[in-house]
């Protein structure tokens, strides 16, 4: 992991809720296929990877060595169906820690989706380790 | 509703996520991380197979929160990943009231967690919702 990517902010990008996409999220969670709302972690910080957001790249991940450490929600607004939201990540803290078989890094990564008016509708933050 | 410490807000078993599922999962997530749904690759990174994904599990926390709550009510979700889940593992996932305001109308904290039949705690998480 690079630990002076420490403060970096992405260049923000736009996601819009699909049903087709809430679709499958609900049947692989084996959940009703409920589309009235936009599910409640419909928006995650996976969908920055198809919009140009390298996270793993930038921070210098592998894959193979990565872990999901865990994931915050604050959810402010209602999210609806034909809104684009404006998301800009930050990588809030990267830190370092000697384990029992080498280095672990740990890295909070926030997401803020906002609306085109600036409301701030939800905030994530998403939590990755790299073993060394 | 009035809630207090100690509710047991639900104690639901979650059935195990077959291949297929994790495929349709990391599908609606745009996650483009192998190790969900290649063997070999997850194999490589030192699992027997692959792995459920950890975002699955706080889909589950929210979507059971929100069944209980009602969506709208949610504020924030706190999830921590402590054990991997491998395909077709149920999950037992149990939210209990921690604070609840001296049972007002008011804001409501509960503990989350998830495990496996043996036991095994693979989340835990912390929420808050309006009452």
């Amino acid at each position: 992991m690079n630990p002076d990517r420490q403060g970096h902010v992405f260049a923000p990008f736009t996601v819009r809720p699909e049903k087709a996409l809430a679709e499958k999220l609900l049947r692989g969670q084996g959940a009703p296929v409920d589309l009235e709302t936009v599910p409640p972690t419909y928006m995650i910080f996976l969908r920055g990877e198809t919009r140009g957001t390298d996270l793993f790249g930038e921070l210098g991940i592998d894959r193979k060595r990565a872990l999901h450490g865990g994931q915050r929600y604050e959810w402010y607004e209602p999210v609806a169906w034909d809104e684009d939201l404006t998301v800009t990540a930050t990588v809030e803290k990267i830190t370092e820690k000697q384990g029992r078989s080498g280095k672990i890094w740990f890295a909070d990564v926030a997401l803020d989706y906002a609306r085109a008016d600036g409301t701030r509708v939800l905030r994530e933050i998403t939590r990755l380790i790299e073993r060394e | 509703m009035a809630y207090r410490e100690g509710d047991i807000l639900f104690d639901a078993t979650v059935p195990g996520a077959g291949r297929a599922q994790l495929a349709d999962f990391s599908a609606g997530t745009e996650d483009p991380n192998p190790i969900h749904t290649d063997e070999a690759f997850a194999k490589a990174a030192g699992f027997p197979t692959v792995l459920q994904q950890g975002p699955m599990t706080t889909a589950h926390f929210a979507r059971l929160l929100a069944e209980k709550v009602g969506q709208g009510r949610l504020r924030w979700l706190d999830v921590t990943f402590t054990a991997p889940v491998f395909p077709e593992e149920d999950l037992r996932i149990e939210a209990v009231v921690t604070s609840a305001d001296g049972g007002q109308a008011g804001a409501v904290t509960c503990a989350l967690t998830a495990a496996k039949s043996d036991g095994t705690v693979t989340a835990r998480a912390e929420a808050g919702f309006e009452a």
